[in-house]
């Protein structure tokens, strides 16, 4: 049982949502009580509207993405569940201004299922929404089904690059493909160390033996691909890249962004020795750091581990990242 | 022998369903964390509690209105996977003609249950035979069915519903995951029983339990 510091279990979401508001008032307003997150700046003239969401339990997804230069309105459901479509619906009338609306999010059955009907029941109004999945995280399926991968770390990236790029006018079409170029481009896999709770129950949702890790663990317990006795933090960013450089491929000359991201309990101490070796591994791989994002981006309650996200630039992608 | 099914036993069967389901929250997390994430339980009793307490200070109609409001609000409450598929599952069968009637019998409600079938397998895309809730509910279809050309009685034909939804929720158990979060398990699904499939077969078994009762 794991202790944690909230009230009402049934409360959890809501009283995330009013506390990040209270908190962030200048920049961000709640669409009536709904669990949606607005942009305090709405509506924004001339703009294609970015709206991302999911289950709540992964802070700072998806909330903290909501800004200037990031999503126009983040949408969330109960904890690691999807939100259901009358929000998601919500969020895009509150965000179109007539340019339409991209719905950006990862791939997982639940989100897919809710997403689509509040596209049909806005398509149905005449607003032209369109999709952009992200699927980013390598070990949830082979390369023949990438369209089958979940997605992952890869998240705050995109969320800025599709932030940036709709700030900066491109119409819907660009934007879907360029997204979708950047979702290619991104490839996560994560080591997990131990198990992360339900907050409603306290409980653990897997388990994991003592002087065990698990590559491609799923951020709510997905079962991962391979179990190992716990390596130290070289071999386990070693292992982690090749199975990433050798995935999409990344090769000689290529310029990435590095997203180092820990699972909820993992510390910056070791963030940081991960961090230290990916910048020694790439570099002998002739991989260029464009830049690097350490820190929690996505995480699963008090889940312990890390994962690591490669997305290679072009000349396109660079000019929508700001550093 | 009542041989239908009318408004109020509809209203009837909502709060047996929530009763039951809430009876076995615990159980339905726990097969959840098996080959899930562990939270199918706390969604779905959470779901149909809203949805009972809000039932109660409306007034309906027709069956038809009151499916419709009950898949509406239980998706509208739930989100996950479990708001739409069990959302569609009521709400699908209040969208039937046959619905409008004040009087469901064994051919209705087999309509009623095809239809919600149908839409789930087509927006879930899942097939009977991949561990899923589709497994329970299409062997209550087709008990359905065969009840309909034997010219069953409507209890007779929900007793027989209830033990074939229970035999479609047991063959889940030996069956290979491909849809949702249990197909990461792959191989390693096969043994456990699906969360969803069994709280379609407690949803099913409310309707034979009603005719009991009466």
């Amino acid at each position: 049982m794991v202790q944690k510091l909230i009230n009402n279990p049934n409360d959890l979401v809501n009283e995330l949502i009013e506390g990040y508001i209270l908190f962030n008032s200048n920049k961000v307003k709640r669409l009536d009580n709904l669990n949606v997150i607005l942009r305090a700046d709405l509506p924004i003239k001339d703009k294609v509207g970015i709206i991302i969401g999911g289950g709540s339990g992964h802070e700072p997804l998806f909330l903290e993405y909501v800004g200037k230069n990031l999503a126009d309105a983040a949408v969330h459901g109960q904890i690691f569940a999807a939100p259901s479509p009358d929000l998601t619906y919500a969020a895009i009338k509150a965000v179109d201004c007539g340019r339409g609306v991209i719905l950006l999010y990862n791939n997982y059955a639940g989100d897919v299922l809710n997403f689509n009907i509040a596209q049909e029941m806005a398509r149905d109004e005449g607003i032209n929404v369109q999709t952009v999945l992200v699927n980013d995280e390598i070990s949830s399926a082979p390369k023949e089904r990438m369209e089958d991968r979940r997605g992952t770390t890869a998240d705050p990236i995109l969320f800025k690059i599709a932030g940036a790029a709709s700030e900066a006018g491109l119409d819907i079409d660009s934007l879907v493909k360029l997204l979708n170029k950047a979702v290619y481009n991104s490839r996560s896999l994560g080591v997990s160390l131990s198990a992360c709770s339900l907050p409603q129950t306290g409980m653990a949702t897997f388990s994991l033996e003592e002087g065990k890790m698990e590559f491609g663990m799923g951020l709510h317990g997905e079962a991962g691909v391979k179990k190992v006795d716990l390596m130290s933090a070289d071999d386990t960013a070693r292992t982690i890249l090749d199975y990433i450089i050798d995935d999409l491929p990344f090769k000689e000359g290529d310029e990435v962004i590095v997203v180092v991201n820990g699972y909820g309990s993992t510390t910056r101490m070791e963030m940081f020795i991960i961090t230290r070796k990916i910048y020694s591994y790439l570099n002998e791989k002739g991989i260029n750091i464009y830049s690097a994002e350490v820190g929690e981006f996505c995480t699963s309650q008090e889940m312990a581990g890390i994962s690591i996200t490669l997305m290679k630039l072009d000349e396109e992608l660079k000019k929508y990242y700001y550093k | 022998m009542k041989n239908y099914l009318d408004l109020n036993d509809f209203k009837e069967i909502i709060v047996l369903i929530n009763s039951i389901i809430d009876e076995n929250k615990e159980y339905l997390s726990q097969l959840d964390s098996v080959i899930g994430d562990g939270d199918h339980g706390i969604t779905i009793s959470s779901g149909f509690k809203d949805t009972i307490e809000k039932m109660k200070e409306k007034q309906f109609e027709s069956i038809s209105e009151l499916l419709i409001f009950v898949g509406n609000n239980f998706m509208a409450t739930v989100g996950g996977t479990t708001g739409p598929i069990f959302g569609y599952l009521f709400l699908e069968m209040g969208r039937t003609q046959e619905s409008n009637k004040e009087k469901i019998n064994l051919n209705d409600l087999f309509i009623m249950f095809s239809q919600s079938l149908n839409k789930i397998m087509k927006i879930g895309g899942a097939k009977p035979g991949e561990k899923t809730m589709v497994d329970t509910l299409n062997s209550a279809v087709n008990s359905l069915n065969d009840s309909v050309k034997n010219n069953d009685n409507l209890e007779i034909a929900l007793k027989k519903m209830n033990e074939a939804a229970k035999k479609g929720l047991e063959s889940t158990k030996n069956m290979v995951a491909t849809k949702g979060r249990a197909r990461y398990l792959g191989e390693r699904s096969i043994g456990y029983q699906d969360a969803g499939a069994t709280s379609t077969y407690f949803i099913l078994s409310a309707f034979s339990k009603i005719l009991e009762k009466n």
